[in-house]
């Protein structure tokens, strides 16, 4: 089959170049294939131009609908998610460039592909994907220009002219961005059906925090109001782990209810502050999870967060895209229990482990209180122990392996090893997951937080005390708390294994640029992605009181001045000088018409339209030849006579009189 | 004046049936000096409205049927030794007349087509250094087929520019196809048409038609058309300051010949096809498009009213 019109060179360029573009940033989202097929199917485009190929024939076209389609239908009938919408999306897209027989599907491959473009931001908000977005919008409207433009303007002929379409759209962009308010999607789809996003897991076995130690993705940035806190007071507790079973540490669910909305732990006294207390806020990256980092005892916060009983925080659904909170922390407190059977499951221990029960039995007998307890296991840690991001695998007995054998781990091992020989001496304790330390910008203005960062460490029940914090991995390497991550674990060798470019991670000079980069994105993030926060203020400020009918004005007002703009434009091209009364009279005569279904063609003699009039209308007849007379005499016979003027105006005036009485 | 114009129209129809708008077409051709190009199939009747016109004219009129080893010299004329006054005598050629039908012109090579457009354009003829005029008046009607026809050699544009009006007369109405039919051919009585204009009623028409008013918004309308052709990208070349005057002229004949003393864009209108047909060529993108369809775009796209 024959395309029934031919692109012109430049305008399947840009169209070839468009559909690669708005692509190309889906890769690390959607399958590879669909890809190949993007680049299959704009490869034949590009030989049916040549004339070597020729269109597919319907049924192959079906062939392949069917078999590319297939699959995909059937992932969305078993959940839908955005990504399989999405590549639905981007496969018949990429298969329509093998149907472009009419101008009509060359611009509706560009129309859908602005629509392909504003995807990625569904997966991508940040600055550069942002431009990127923007650069794709440009070179598809070239591609969309070009359509229409003849080869002789060449490539760049179109590429000016949509860049000076944008450029005289950017102020209605600023315009809408600032006032448009924001509105709540009206359906969504989940974003990913399989998201593989590293963090803290809901079960936590000796090796999983060493595994997030390879990882360099920021987790969150912080920024503290008014006092900066100690590196080694920057616990920020993420999850809780109760239940210990067969080497791995969970929390069943249900096991800490949520406290309705506005309710923190304080108001139903499980926690009290003692005075010190930290003002921040987080900006937390997409985890996928409801967690939401925060330090010690989070006193007050957003309203649609909600807080555990173990005092951590849940966001109202898992995080697709970077969600912004504000809170209040008490890093000096007093906890209080639910009941005293809540602390019974911190007691529970699988059989097992019979060196270390003695071990604890030994030292109870030794030691007359739990502190005195626990300050002589720690000092046993500091004495004999090493930090090690590699060590070596432990047996069925973990815990006597590794107390009596390898002594060798990191803060996995230590906090799980802790715990267990807290409840053998009848101590409830728990392991907290979470992250410690942080990394300060340069400037100091804000914190950021990486994988590397995550952590584990202890709280014990004193009965006099509440919940108390004990790091295991401080006792064996301060270090570690007390430096940047990155310092203390630059020894190790496993440490950001997986990074391909590891040595490159810490040049200095990249560090730098590294950090640049992000005091931009976080400046980005806070401007632009969290405006809508700032947005009321502005509106107040600018309209004194937001409603709704001075929103819509303060919209319609710019548009409306730029259409005037034009307008006059327009007119100054179109009539250089002032038309006289009748002109103006017959112009409106004429449109007065149109409504009636009778339209002047262009190169239609005012005599030939009003025979072609009044053959409809025989009633209107006599008036309408007179004026096709009047008409003829006053513009072409060359009579400098004022009466004629004059004659038209009373004619039109009597035929808009027939008119009327229609 | 006008009534002998009707006369020769009426004569002419007699002859012609059912083609009174180019029967018109080709007198306002003839009374605005210039030269007509008829081109259409064989057997259409091309031959019938020259020999006609030239009746009623009242020209005397020589014919030439041009065919493919026609020599210059055929059409000028010769010179030839003479024995008796010993030296060379030039025996004039059937171009030196007022009336000149010359049949066929694309079935004759372009050497052959040159000398006759030369003359046409000069109004004389150049033999052996010296520069002989032609009679006055001096029209030359040309017939051709359609240059897709075999055997033919297409005029190029310059020469296609040299006639006036180029008219073709298409296949007759149904009703006028059966009077032809039912024996009333009056091409047997084309010898016993009136001259109805006689040279000098010629020259008094062609006074008056110079006296035709015509206004700025004509002029506008004109210039519209104008730049549409040379803008729009569907036309490899715009139309000349030539073919504008050409236009003008004929529209000024056609408006004296309606019986007005003024110009009006539907006299513009009418004779955009032969005079603009000819001379308007589509651009290679839109090549498929004859003159004819780009006159139609002249026509429904430039807006009259301005």
């Amino acid at each position: 089959m024959k395309p029934e019109f031919q692109l012109s060179r430049p305008a399947l360029i840009w169209q070839m170049v468009a559909v690669l573009l708005v692509v190309l940033p889906l890769v690390w989202e959607l399958p590879v294939w669909l890809l190949l097929v993007t680049l299959m199917t704009t490869g034949w485009r590009y030989m049916v131009y040549l004339g070597r190929w020729s269109f597919p024939h319907w049924s192959i076209r079906t062939i392949l609908v069917a078999g590319l389609g297939l699959p995909l239908m059937l992932k969305i009938g078993q959940g839908i998610s955005l990504d399989s919408m999405v590549s639905l999306l981007v496969l018949g897209f990429s298969l329509k460039m093998l149907e472009i027989y009419k101008r009509r599907d060359a611009l509706l491959v560009m129309m859908v592909a602005y629509l392909v473009a504003a995807s990625t931001l569904l997966f991508d908000q940040s600055m550069t994907a942002t431009f990127y977005v923007l650069f794709c919008i440009l070179i598809i409207t070239t591609a969309l220009g070009a359509v229409f433009q003849s080869s002789d303007s060449g490539l760049s002929g179109p590429f000016r002219h949509s860049a000076m379409i944008l450029l005289q759209a950017l102020p209605l962009m600023v315009v809408l961005f600032l006032l448009m308010p924001r509105l709540p999607p009206l359906w969504t789809v989940p974003l990913s059906s399989t998201s593989t996003k590293t963090g803290l897991s809901e079960k936590m076995s000796p090796g999983d925090i060493s595994r997030l130690t390879r990882n360099a993705d920021i987790a969150f940035r912080a920024e503290f109001v008014d006092r900066k806190p100690e590196q080694s007071e920057l616990y920020w507790r993420v999850m809780t782990y109760g239940s210990y079973d067969k080497g791995t540490w969970s929390e069943p669910d249900g096991a800490h209810p949520l406290l309705p909305r506005h309710v923190s732990v304080t108001d139903i006294d499980l926690a009290r502050s003692l005075g010190d207390e930290l003002a921040y806020s987080v900006v937390m990256e997409p985890s996928f999870q409801q967690y939401l980092p925060a330090l010690d005892i989070p006193l007050a916060f957003s309203a649609e967060i909600r807080q555990s009983t173990d005092f951590t925080l849940r966001a109202s659904e898992p995080l697709r895209e970077r969600y912004r909170y504000q809170l209040r922390s008490a890093t000096q407190y007093r906890t209080y229990p639910r009941s005293a059977e809540s602390l019974l499951r911190y007691l529970r221990l699988p059989p097992g482990n019979p060196k270390s029960r003695a071990l604890a039995q030994q030292l109870v007998a030794e030691n007359a209180d739990a502190e005195s307890y626990i300050a002589a296991l720690l000092t046993r840690f500091n004495n004999s122990f090493i930090y090690s991001l590699t060590p070596p695998l432990l047996g069925q007995n973990d815990i006597d392996d590794f107390l009596f054998e390898s002594q060798t781990g990191f803060c996995g091992h230590y906090s799980g090893a802790l715990v267990f020989m807290l409840r053998a001496a009848n101590i409830p304790a728990r392991v907290v997951a979470g992250y410690q330390g942080g990394e300060w910008s340069p400037d100091g203005s804000y914190m950021l937080v990486r994988q590397y960062d995550a952590h584990a460490w202890v709280e014990a029940w004193l009965p006099e005390r509440g919940w108390v914090r004990y790091d295991p991995t401080a006792a064996v390497a301060p270090e570690r708390v007390q430096m940047p991550a990155q310092d203390m674990y630059q020894d190790q060798p496993d440490f950001l294994a997986d990074l391909p470019l590891a040595g490159l991670h810490q040049a200095d000079w990249l560090a730098q640029l590294r950090w640049q980069l992000d005091a931009i994105d976080f400046r980005w993030q806070r401007w632009v992605l969290n405006y809508q926060n700032r947005q009321q203020g502005l509106l107040e400020r600018l309209l004194g009181k937001v409603d709704s009918i001075r929103l819509v004005f303060a919209l319609m007002i710019p548009f409306a001045l730029m259409l005037l703009v034009i307008y006059w434009q327009q007119r100054r091209q179109e009539n250089p000088v002032v038309r006289p009364v009748w002109q103006r009279q017959l112009d409106k005569l004429l449109s007065s018409l149109i409504p009636l279904g009778w339209s002047r063609h262009e190169g239609e003699t005012l005599r030939q339209f009003c025979e072609r009039v009044a053959e409809g209308q025989p009633q209107w007849r006599n008036e309408l030849v007179m004026l096709a007379d009047c008409h003829e005499r006053l513009q072409y016979s060359c009579e400098q006579d004022l009466r004629l003027e004059s004659a038209m105006i009373e004619q039109l005036k009597r035929c808009r009189d027939q008119l009327g009485r229609r | 004046m006008q009534s002998e114009i009707d006369r020769a129209i009426d004569a002419i129809s007699e002859v012609l049936f059912g083609k009174e708008k180019q029967i018109r077409q080709a007198l306002t051709c003839l009374l605005s000096q210039g030269h007509l190009l008829i081109e259409d199939l064989p057997g259409m009747g091309k031959t019938t409205l020259a020999h006609a016109l030239a009746r009623v004219l009242g020209l005397d009129y020589q014919r030439v049927q041009f065919t493919s080893d026609m020599l210059p010299a055929d059409i000028l004329g010769v010179s030839v030794f003479d024995a008796a006054s010993g030296s060379f005598r030039y025996h004039q050629g059937p171009v030196f007349t007022q009336l000149l039908l010359a049949d066929e012109i694309n079935r004759t090579t372009p050497k052959t087509q040159s000398a006759l457009l030369e003359a046409m354009e000069e109004r004389q003829v150049s033999v052996d250094g010296d520069c002989l005029p032609l009679p006055q008046p001096f029209f030359v009607i040309a017939t051709q087929n359609p240059v897709h026809q075999y055997g033919t050699y297409p005029l190029p544009e310059s020469q296609l520019d040299r006639f006036l009006m180029r008219i073709s007369l298409g296949y007759p109405e149904h009703d006028a196809e059966r009077a032809l039919l039912r024996g009333g051919d009056g091409r047997q009585r084309i010898a016993d048409l009136p001259v109805c204009l006689h040279p000098d009623i010629l020259v008094e028409i062609s006074r008056a038609c110079d006296q035709v008013q015509v206004s700025e918004s004509l002029l506008d309308y004109l210039q519209r058309l104008l730049r549409y052709s040379r803008e729009n990208k569907n036309f490899a070349y715009g139309i000349s300051p030539r073919g504008a005057l050409a236009l003008l002229r004929c529209a000024k004949t056609w408006a004296y010949m309606h019986g007005r003393s003024y110009v009006v864009p539907e006299d513009l209108q009418a004779l955009l096809g032969p005079v603009f047909g000819h001379r308007l060529k589509a651009s290679e993108e839109f090549a498929d498009s004859s003159g004819l369809a780009l006159v139609q775009r002249l026509l429904g796209e430039v807006d009259v009213l301005g």
